[in-house]
């Protein structure tokens, strides 16, 4: 099963984004900012990040600087969410984006794009 | 953007300023009684019945075949639509197993239905019934955000009070509260809505009635003040049927304009109105009478003893007659079937009869003014020209009291019509106490009705408060002065 790292400083954005990623057929891990999903990358190797740009401390741009620098995640797709910033202010190199405010469709069309569909339960 | 999408609910998307907006939580508060359930299911049908899909889940142990038994009197519920496009769940199983669960069975149901509007009953037995009130929030905070991503309207019905709302009112992007109000005797259902984002709601206290149609919203007649401007007037001349009143006002009626006519039990004004229609209807104007008291053939049979021919008009439909029991009465539904009357039947003309009936039944005395203004307001913006009948309580006071002070400030013109004793003989007298246009006659005049019609050629022969119904025979050299 494919695994999402969702960096997200909203509690319940975070929470939700997960029970619909699952829901959806994906394992799910998720940080509350980018030093924390910093740390889980030294011990997870997920197949996509989702994450916030605006996010306190290391935003979403720092960390995708971040996480390009780590040999284990350098490649990884990376799907960036923003109500503010547009993608042209965002590096070329990112999977997909997605617009906030966002529905479900949105948010698992990007995450399809990046990392094809999820498992669907028996 | 925004998408709204109409309620189907009279009234409801006026206050709502505009509908329920999709992929939104709201909450409807409401004690036991005040009309959730009915309002929660009238939403779904409606929604259903503009070919969307619909769920009403919920948390409460009565059966879906108890609720829709209870139903079964409103026109909304289309049994055809139920398991099709209205989907009943029960939230009751998950509930024991957490809130995990019991959110994750509301998404799993928001996504297998392919619903767009959600309604869940009894949300507060969460808050009953798991450890901290913290779970209510945190399973609000779930719902709004699973609206928004899923694109499902939720609404949450509650037993919250007002006080209670501010725990949880914040997570949600509309807040309604429901309550059940007494004054005095009458009994008066009440909508607020408290809180909507995006959109401009019309706050304060609404009248709600509930009938074999569903709820029906009667949004207070204040809170559309000024919103409609009256068409301009072309010119001066709308006669009463009374030529010698029509002189007095300067030469008749501007159209559009309103008329206050004040006077004592019995001295004359249901007549004067009943004039007013006929004339209109003599000459191809429609007319129509809002009363409290009198039928159409009692109306017709009224102005048949002046000689008015009233009947010919009312039978043809040139006048309509919108008559209203007295009794129970929510002056905001009564303007509003008043208004929807009038957008059918398009009158030129029209008399209320009377202010004193809405006087009495109004549930906030300090409302009436405000009420007046607005009435008048939305009668002239739909191009009519308006009497308003209104009593004076008593025959003889010290000075001239008006029943309703600030309603004819509201008005154009003010004509008062009264009885008063006078050498042991009951004499009517009229003079106009306001009027628009500057050349109007300051004479007291006396008003005679004859089975031939109404006279007011003659001036009224004494001075010292005629007005206040205490007169004193004048001397013979002020009598000669008014022709």
């Amino acid at each position: 099963m494919k695994t999402i790292l969702i960096v997200e400083d909203e509690t319940i954005l975070r929470e939700v984004l997960g029970e619909l990623l699952i829901d959806c057929g994906y394992q799910v891990l998720t940080s509350s900012s980018g030093w924390q999903a910093l740390d889980v990358l030294k011990t997870n190797n997920p197949d996509a990040i989702l994450m916030d740009v605006m996010m306190p401390g290391m935003d979403g741009r720092d960390l995708y600087n971040e996480v390009r620098k780590l040999p284990s995640a350098g490649a990884v797709p990376i799907i960036m969410m923003s109500a503010i910033i547009r993608p042209s202010q965002l590096d070329p190199g990112i999977a997909a984006f997605v617009a906030k405010p966002f529905n479900l469709e949105d948010l698992v069309s990007a995450v399809e794009r990046a990392v094809g569909p999820g498992e669907t339960l028996a | 953007m925004l998408h709204v999408w109409a309620s189907g609910v009279d009234g409801l998307d006026r206050v709502l300023g505009g509908g329920l907006a999709a992929g939104r939580a709201y909450l409807i508060a409401g004690e036991p009684g005040t009309g959730k359930t009915t309002l929660g299911n009238q939403l779904v049908f409606n929604h259903a019945a503009t070919g969307q899909t619909a769920v009403f889940a919920s948390f409460l142990t009565e059966t879906y075949d108890s609720m829709l038994t209870n139903m079964r009197g409103f026109t909304f519920l289309d049994s055809s639509l139920i398991g099709t496009r209205v989907k009943f769940y029960s939230l009751m199983s998950g509930f024991a197993e957490g809130l995990e669960v019991m959110l994750s069975t509301i998404r799993g149901i928001i996504r297998d239905s392919g619903a767009t509007l959600l309604v869940i009953d009894g949300a507060t037995v969460i808050q009953d019934s798991l450890p901290t009130s913290f779970e209510l929030r945190r399973f609000t905070q779930h719902i709004q955000i699973y609206s928004a991503l899923l694109g499902c309207t939720t609404i949450l019905l509650t037993t919250h009070t007002r006080d209670e709302l501010r725990s949880i009112g914040a997570h949600v992007d509309g807040i309604i509260l429901l309550t059940n109000e007494r004054i005095e005797s009458l009994h008066s259902r009440v909508i607020e809505v408290l809180k909507v984002r995006g959109l401009l709601q019309i706050s304060g206290a609404h009248e709600f009635s509930m009938s074999s149609t569903g709820i029906t919203v009667h949004p207070r007649l204040e809170s559309i003040a000024g919103q409609h401007l009256p068409p301009e007037a072309a010119a001066i001349g709308l006669g009463t049927g009374i030529p010698g009143l029509d002189a007095m006002l300067g030469g008749g009626l501007i159209p559009y304009s309103s008329t206050l006519l004040i006077g004592t039990p019995g001295a004359g004004k249901t007549l004067l109105g009943l004039s007013f229609l006929t004339e209109g209807g003599d000459r191809g104007e429609r007319g129509l009478i809002a009363g409290f008291h009198e039928s159409a053939q009692e109306i017709a049979a009224t102005a048949s003893r002046i000689g008015l021919d009233l009947r010919r008009h009312i039978d043809s439909g040139m006048v309509h007659v919108m008559w209203t029991s007295p009794t129970e009465l929510s002056v905001d539904e009564w303007a509003w079937r008043l208004f929807a009357m009038i957008d059918i039947h398009r009158p030129q003309r029209v008399f209320i009869d009377s202010l004193s009936d809405i006087q009495r039944l109004i549930s906030r005395p300090q409302r009436l003014s405000a009420y007046v203004a607005a009435l008048v307001n939305e009668l002239r913006a739909r191009g009519t020209t308006i009497f308003i009948a209104t009593e004076i309580d008593s025959y003889v006071d010290q000075e001239l009291i008006m029943p309703i002070p600030a309603a004819l400030a509201t008005m154009d013109n003010g004509i008062l019509v009264r009885q008063i004793e006078l050498n042991a003989r009951l004499n009517r007298l009229i003079t106009v106490l306001k009027a628009r246009q500057a050349a109007t006659d300051p004479v007291i005049r006396e008003f005679v009705i004859t089975d031939q019609g109404i006279d007011v050629s003659r001036p009224f022969l004494a001075s010292d408060g005629p007005l206040t119904g205490r007169a004193e025979q004048a001397n013979d050299d002020e009598a000669g002065s008014a022709t």
